[in-house]
């Protein structure tokens, strides 16, 4: 709007330059290149090129005046003829012409476009201002949306984004048949850092491993911290067979262990720290977020159970009475979500064979193990399911 | 300052002759080389490219409707012009790009040198021209004087128009930065005869209204009234050359806008004409515009460098609209002849006949003007 403005009246008024002042800070509805002409004012001149310091003396001595609208003509000493028209609150504007000035009657007419013209530049600072306020709101709420999905320590995508990426790949698995591979890295006597040397070492030791794995060679690895001191990696879908990814698995996980094994360089001292981890592989049927990232702490654990700085596969069969309870509690809620529990009714004969009721028989048609009995799962948890009565009416 | 090392003028150069003109040229040991064509000249252009790379200077081509040299007009040949040194130059490409990318290219390019005066060539049908014009100005500030000159083809035929080593370009201005600053004389001779009217509706250089009545009707109805009679539309585009239409400045100078076409009750021009732009319908007589460049030479005469007197080697380079001779006919001889009276004796004249000339005004501002005489020299 402004350089059109200007433009326009080096054409119709057969300018020689043209210049706005305005107060710093509303420089945005100029678009163009501004000189500092002040503490507080900036010009922006049409030719963008030219300047002229007679021009700038007097607009300074206008600016501090705020007179109304008024065209003012001044002579400068090269004999350039400047017609100034303050416009009060916004800037001022000067127009150049050499030799002949801007006649009464044509100062006359143009006086009212030069209102409308302040008008203008109000309306756009206002807008400007308004546009700010948003983008700086916007800037808020996307900062806070970081904050809800990453961590504060590392910058790392925290457990609820890793959670959700984890959900999409599982979705993803199920859709190309493909299969996925989580690592569960757990930082090995992390605590003896933290107590012995404080926790600044502490969260310094982990910044510096999380910024060695971002940087190392996991682009394409979604990587999280999950917890204190344990991180999550989710390995690309892998389409090869079982065999193949495992060993993919391992390669990439001693790679990770090496990575964080390398020495941390702090300002004082030097320490080093290993990682036990545990692999889990999945292909997307029966299993959720929740029990992947169970079944990952489990193998993490049985890892730990072997020494430091190990690797273990997840392997259901090893797991104690309560990592075993975990693992079935996320696979019943995956389950539940996935409609995999089913009703029986058992007609209930008399000594004259009439039925005179049904027994309800509840059984979980597990995607890998099969037709799973109450027994094994109706004592380990809290279940609410059949109390449906839709589903329990005959 | 002498712009030029040597000048070098074929009036029958073909493809053939090209190399043998540049050598001529590159005796006098120049900086650089403009190539100046006439549009019928018998030249492949798809050739000038490698021809060009191979000189030991830059060559910068460029095809014009016509070509001058004192009294005498044609249209096939060639003038070359080595300039004494190497002259700051920059192809822009795309000229109907955003404005902001212009700029962008202009300033890059006037940063690099501190230019007392800038020659512009550019395709003369392009849409951009205008705000072409504005950018330049821009980024050269008034003190520059500037003067260039639309490129293209007698027969306004689209096409590439500005040759480079590295190819030829349709759509595309040369700048070229000089040393030392110009002196212009420029007029047109044309006095409104009808108006003013206000243009209500305009996209660029297409008028779609006048006064709020549809443009060509209008404009047709303004003429007939001015003749007298009804204008047949077979006979419209040679009664309209004579009556274009004119933007008033403020120095009571008009800024002449060639009418070119209409379509669709629209018409295109030679140049923008905005929105709510208050118009006048021009005319003159084949005196008026004898007169008119005979004025263009006499105020170039007042501001010539004085050397110009003493014969040596100083050219006056003329730009006049190929409009002009499409209304002088025979008698455009005598416009020639009226600048040539009234440059400095023995001075010599060298020119090319333009779609649309580019100088800048009094008040430092570069304007893009049509159916004008511009003629200039070093200024004194």
């Amino acid at each position: 709007m402004v350089r059109q403005f200007m433009k326009t009246c080096i054409r119709r008024l057969s300018l020689r330059r043209i210049h706005l002042y305005m107060e710093s800070g509303n420089g945005q509805i100029c678009a163009g290149e501004e000189y500092a002409v002040s503490d507080n004012h900036f010009r922006f001149s049409m030719p963008s090129s030219s300047t002229n310091q007679s021009s700038d003396e007097i607009a300074v001595s206008y600016l501090n005046y705020k007179r109304p609208i008024k065209a003012t003509l001044v002579e400068d000493s090269n004999g350039v003829l400047l017609h100034a028209f303050p416009m009060a609150g916004v800037g001022l504007i000067i127009m150049e012409r050499l030799n002949i000035p801007l006649q009464t009657d044509l100062l006359e007419a143009l006086t009212p476009i030069i209102k409308r013209f302040k008008s203008s530049c109000e309306a756009a600072i206002q807008h400007e201002h308004l546009t700010q306020e948003i983008n700086r709101r916007q800037k808020a709420e996307q900062h806070i949306e970081h904050l809800a999905y990453h961590d504060d320590l590392t910058g790392l995508p925290n457990r609820r984004s890793f959670t959700l990426k984890l959900d999409q790949m599982i979705q993803q698995a199920k859709e190309t048949g493909w299969q996925g591979v989580l690592l569960y890295v757990d930082l090995d006597n992390f605590r003896d850092i933290n107590e012995s040397l404080g926790y600044a070492v502490g969260d310094a030791v982990l910044r510096s491993i999380a910024l060695r794995l971002e940087n190392a060679h996991y682009k394409n690895l979604s990587l999280s911290r999950t917890a204190g001191d344990s991180f999550g990696i989710l390995l690309p879908l892998f389409s090869g067979s079982e065999q193949e990814l495992k060993k993919h698995a391992l390669e990439i996980a001693k790679s990770v262990q090496a990575t964080i094994d390398e020495p941390t360089d702090l300002e004082n001292l030097t320490l080093s720290v290993s990682a036990s981890i545990g692999i889990v592989t999945f292909s997307g049927k029966g299993v959720d977020g929740g029990m992947l990232l169970a079944q990952g702490s489990v193998a993490m654990y049985q890892a730990k159970l072997l020494g430091r700085s190990t690797l273990h596969f997840f392997d259901p069969n090893m797991a104690n009475a309560t990592e075993k309870r975990l693992i079935l509690d996320a696979e019943m809620r995956a389950a539940l979500r996935e409609d995999e529990f089913e009703l029986y009714l058992q007609p209930q004969i008399n000594s004259d064979n009439k039925i005179t009721g049904a027994e309800t028989l509840i059984r979980w048609n597990h995607p890998e193990k099969g037709i799973v009995g109450p027994n094994d799962f109706i004592p380990m948890t809290l279940f609410q399911w059949p109390r449906s009565p839709a589903l329990l009416s005959p | 300052m002498k712009f030029f090392s040597s000048v070098c003028v074929d009036k029958n150069c073909v493809q053939s002759g090209i190399q043998e003109v540049l050598d001529r040229l590159l005796e006098s040991d120049p900086g650089c080389i403009l190539l100046l064509i006439g549009s019928q000249a018998q030249i492949d252009l798809d050739q000038l490219p490698a021809i060009f790379s191979k000189q030991p200077v830059p060559v910068y081509g460029g095809i014009v409707p016509g070509l001058i040299q004192e009294q005498e007009h044609f249209y096939g040949g060639v003038i070359a012009l080595g300039f004494n040194r190497e002259l700051r130059a920059s192809v822009i490409e795309d000229i109907t790009r955003p404005e902001n990318e212009i700029c962008a290219a202009l300033k890059q390019w006037s940063k690099e040198t501190i230019a007392a005066g800038a020659v512009v060539m550019l395709d003369g049908q392009s849409r951009g021209i205008d705000d072409f014009v504005a950018c330049l100005y821009d980024s050269l500030g008034p003190n520059p004087s500037v003067m260039g000159a639309g490129l293209g083809n007698l027969d306004l035929s689209p096409g590439p128009c500005l040759i480079t080593a590295s190819g030829i370009h349709e759509n595309a201005a040369l700048v070229l930065s000089l040393p030392a600053p110009m002196a212009f004389g420029l007029h047109h001779g044309f006095n409104n005869v009808a108006g003013p009217f206000l243009v209500t509706e305009s996209d660029g250089n297409v008028i779609h209204s006048i006064n709020y009545q549809s443009a060509f009707s209008f404009y047709k109805e303004v003429l007939e009234q001015q003749l007298g009679h009804a204008i047949e539309l077979n006979d419209f585009a040679d009664v309209a050359k004579n009556y274009p239409f004119g933007m008033l400045q403020l120095d009571n100078e008009f800024l002449v806008r060639d009418p070119l076409q209409w379509q669709d009750d629209s018409i295109t021009c030679a140049g923008c004409i905005p929105e709510n732009t208050t118009v006048y319908i021009l005319h003159s007589t084949a005196d008026g515009l004898i007169n008119a460049a005979a004025e263009a030479a006499k105020d170039l005469n007042a501001d010539l460098l004085p050397a110009y007197g003493d014969h040596q080697g100083y050219f006056s380079f003329l730009i006049d609209c190929i409009s002009r001779i499409g209304f002088l006919g025979e008698r455009y001889g005598d416009e020639l002849q009226a600048i040539t009276d009234n440059l400095p004796d023995g001075t010599p004249l060298i020119g090319i006949l333009t779609l649309g000339e580019i100088a800048s005004s009094r008040q430092g501002s570069i304007h893009f003007l049509n159916k004008t005489t511009v003629v200039g020299g070093v200024k004194r």
